[in-house]
């Protein structure tokens, strides 16, 4: 008996330690790194001909769940590179790559926004990202892909150590990015008879819906889908454009934000006068996309802030969903979007990003086979070819050529069509955004009054607008205090609008704190290196 | 001499035989310090990058020393004092509001005669333990809402409009009371426990001596209880940096309240994920929280030895 008890203890002893180191081992699919899409040979290749990439962006397992699909084989044989997920979505990704980097586990492809980010100087220096070869002749599309801009500008020593995804076709068309959209069949019901031209009237408008409240449904300000999007629409009032760098009148280069005190406390005065009136709700600060747009579709919100996609995308992002609730059609009836309004200059300025919003970076660890793969993978997505196929699907099947023109065939819906297209995933976007949004000669199952609202906004900005002169070429210089020095323009937005102290007040405090943060030393060294690489005001 | 070798060989013996005799239960715990080795002692390696600049290409055992640059960037640091601030205020609340419930609810529930009742309920109370904060979030946002249930309710009273989430006055208060809902079943538990540890007799012995509800618990329950509550004001005070839990506030604060909600750890996740990559500058922040710990945990544990109770160590 005591013999059985002790044997019994023994084994449990065993089974103890054996599942705890059991635990500390894991297969390489265990640990984080699965590796879907390649259990088969799924291509015309020969499958040992493939070369794996393992790639790092939004939502990619989605994209690459079946390894049958037709899009995905193609893209196989076309390139010979087999791309494997290694998962991220759009909650963790930074965070996940920037814990990839310290660990040395980085996929071979990844995608995020951090060419401006203080690290992106620190991950060339110290090896995280490889450059792209300096000979690129091999590769036509990416070679001229690479000529863009952003990409230039973002080289060091000559050399290419991101791939900029195009979002749009020029810096014009990021006036797309932010939308504020608005009840003007509630604006009608509370008396208003003429479309906001103005700041001034556009809160006066929305003063009215909300004291009004014409369907009685204790509607409320202008709401947003995220807490970082109303700077889009405040700053342009001031002639700020937040996210670029320009030259003050001394020929200096600053960021816009910090280029005049007084224009900072215009747009911020601003902020505060609407959401004290309640021309912004009160629970903006925490704003998130699906309440938001619940609260907007029940009526609850006069207007909503959107980014993204263009007013062409918003035909999914909530259109189809207002008009299965009130009847067809009726979002284009109910809504207008806010068109530029002027500064105080006289100006109608606008939100201006990028044309290539986030890039594509490649591991230190790839080595010169798996390079000349990648390129070869990127050559295509940027060739004609590859785009049509991306972007239009297999021509005969999804699309035909009619006088070089790619006409798609009645009823084709690649995202439920292709998993490759998986509506959840960016997989397909690799390379560069769907033009769709952009481009209306580009194929495109978005109803053509949405385009249309595209286009609208587009010359909006294009005959009307005012785009400042902005230089890429310094805020995508690394300099040591330039890389440390964060300022972070939508927190200081919410915090002064949201504040009780006088705006003026808070302004001097903010610049104050970025002073101690040594902002006049970093702008000191910024210029210094501008001057020493010929980089120059216009 | 003699007599002092005669005494270390016995000691020898008497441990060598307690091994012997034991060795199953010894057996059983190695698999336990192995874990604590792997998981717990070995990765505080780690901490040797508060005193490194994190380099990529050098990783933790290579990147170079940097001394205390990292202590010293953090001392200058108006926000890491605006954090740590708020850790403290949030622990002090909590201790001084949070800590007292669950011991005051144990003993009301001590005090309900009928067992489904009191079953009822410490089900009620527990429940929202196992709710996570980031659904649980979600629910307050929504409920206060300016169009959210609360609001509503108070609009159909004439009342003001309340948002607590947005207010620098009401948000830390926000906290502490929705961390108490939420917690104070369970934490409950634990005395619930040490309550019935209590010899029944003395309540019975009290009863003939014609005791009162109130005497009873100030002279059989409260004392029964006593050292499990030092225990756990000692663990209480060990934990003051953590301040309030990570997941609640980073799922109900935004940045119009980062002047009264941002703590520490908060702080660190934006440092080290939204703001820059500067590893050992947040290793850094990160020691120093556990040093402060573990002082204030050894000072807790001494006090409440010198007044009497059996402390932690």
């Amino acid at each position: 008996m005591k013999q059985t008890r002790r044997f019994l203890a023994l084994a449990c002893c065993a089974v103890l330690a054996l599942s705890m180191l059991a635990a500390c081992g894991g297969t390489q699919s265990a640990s984080g790194t699965p590796a879907l899409g390649g259990a088969s040979a799924s291509s015309g290749r020969d499958a040992a001909q493939l070369i794996e990439v393992t790639v790092a962006i939004w939502g990619a397992e989605d994209a690459l769940a079946n390894p049958d699909d037709p899009l995905l084989r193609t893209l196989e044989e076309k390139t010979g590179v087999r791309l494997v997920a290694q998962n991220v979505t759009w909650d963790d990704a930074d965070q996940k790559i920037q814990l990839w980097a310290t660990n040395g586990q980085l996929p071979d492809i990844f995608a995020g926004d951090f060419v401006a980010q203080s690290f992106y100087g620190n991950w060339i220096e110290q090896g995280v990202i490889r450059a792209l070869p300096d000979d690129l002749s091999a590769y036509p599309s990416l070679q001229e892909h690479m000529q863009m801009a952003r990409a230039q500008a973002a080289a060091r020593d000559g050399k290419l150590y991101m791939i900029p995804r195009t979002t749009y076709g020029d810096i014009t068309y990021s006036v797309l990015d932010r939308n504020v959209v608005y009840r003007w069949d509630l604006a009608q019901a509370a008396g208003v008879t003429k479309e906001p031209e103005t700041y001034a009237e556009f809160c006066d408008m929305i003063e009215a819906i909300v004291e009004k409240d014409p369907e009685g449904k204790q509607i409320s300000g202008m709401t947003q889908a995220l807490p970082q999007l109303i700077g889009g629409f405040i700053y342009p009032a001031a002639g700020i454009v937040d996210k670029k760098w320009v030259a003050d009148e001394n020929g200096r280069f600053v960021p816009s934000y910090f280029a005049d005190r007084d224009a900072l406390v215009t747009a911020m005065q601003l902020a505060r006068d609407m959401y004290k009136s309640g021309v912004i709700e009160r629970d903006i600060a925490l704003a998130k996309l699906e309440t938001s747009k619940e609260k907007f579709l029940k009526g609850q919100s006069a207007a909503m802030v959107f980014a993204w996609s263009g007013p062409a995308g918003l035909e999914q992002n909530i259109a189809n969903d207002y008009d299965a609730l009130y009847g067809e059609g009726r979002f284009l009836n109910d809504m207008r979007i806010a068109r530029l309004y002027p500064a105080p200059d006289g100006n109608k300025y606008y939100f201006v990003d990028t044309e290539a919003w986030s890039e594509s970076y490649i591991s230190a660890g790839v080595d010169d086979e798996k390079m000349a793969a990648i390129c070869r993978l990127f050559d295509y997505l940027y060739s004609d070819e590859g785009q049509r196929l991306v972007y239009c699907g297999i021509e005969g099947e999804d699309y035909d050529m009619v006088d070089g023109k790619v006409v798609m065939r009645e009823g084709v819906d690649l995202t439920k069509k292709y998993t490759f297209k998986n509506i959840n995933s960016n997989m397909a976007d690799l390379a560069m955004w769907n033009p769709e949004y952009w481009d209306n000669e580009y194929p495109s199952t978005i109803s053509a009054p949405y385009r249309a609202l595209n286009e609208e906004r587009y010359q909006d900005a294009l005959q009307n607008g005012t785009l400042p002169e902005y230089y890429d070429s310094v805020m995508l210089l690394s300099t040591p205090l330039k890389d440390a020095f964060v300022y972070n323009t939508n927190d200081d937005l919410l915090q002064i609008m949201m504040g009780s102290d006088p705006v003026e007040q808070m302004v001097d405090e903010l610049l104050a704190n970025y002073e101690s943060k040594g902002l006049t030393a970093m702008l000191d060294e910024v210029n210094a290196k501008a001057a020493e690489l010929g980089i120059t005001a216009k | 001499m003699k007599r002092k070798k005669r005494k270390s060989a016995t000691a020898l013996c008497g441990w060598q035989k307690r091994l012997r005799n034991d060795w199953i239960l010894y057996a059983m715990l190695l698999p336990i310090l192995l874990w604590y080795l792997i998981f717990c002692y070995l990765p505080m390696g780690g901490i040797t990058l508060a005193f490194r600049n994190y380099r990529y290409d050098m990783g933790l055992w290579r990147s170079p020393w940097v001394g205390l640059a990292h202590f010293r960037t953090m001392f200058s640091d108006a926000e890491f004092w605006r954090a740590f601030k708020n850790t403290l205020i949030f622990s002090a609340g909590k201790l001084l509001f949070h800590f007292p419930v669950p011991i005051f609810v144990a003993i009301l529930l001590n005090e309900i005669r009928h067992p489904p009742v009191k079953k009822f309920f410490q089900t009620v109370f527990t429940f929202p333990h196992f709710i996570s904060w980031v659904v649980l979030s979600g629910i307050l946002i929504n409920m206060f809402a300016s169009n959210g249930i609360v609001n509503q309710l108070l609009g159909a009273l004439g009342w003001g409009q309340v948002a607590p989430l947005m207010s620098l006055d009401s948000f830390r208060p926000f906290i502490w009371s929705s961390n108490i809902w939420k917690e104070f079943g369970w934490d409950s538990i634990i005395y619930m426990a040490a309550l019935t540890s209590i010899d029944p007799q003395l309540y019975e012995a009290a009863d003939i001596d014609g005791a009162g509800r109130l005497q009873k618990m100030l002279y059989i329950t409260w004392p029964g209880i006593r050292g499990t509550v030092c225990v756990m004001l000692i663990l209480q005070i060990g934990g003051i940096m953590s301040g309030a839990s990570f997941d609640q506030i980073f799922n109900l604060y935004s940045s119009p309240v980062y002047p009264v909600a941002d703590i520490i750890d908060t702080y660190v996740y934006r440092q080290s994920f939204m703001v820059g990559t500067n590893f050992g500058y947040t290793t850094a922040i990160g020691l120093l929280k556990s040093v402060i710990g573990v002082v204030m945990i050894c000072g807790a544990n001494r006090i409440t030895a010198r007044l009497g109770e059996d402390g932690l160590f």
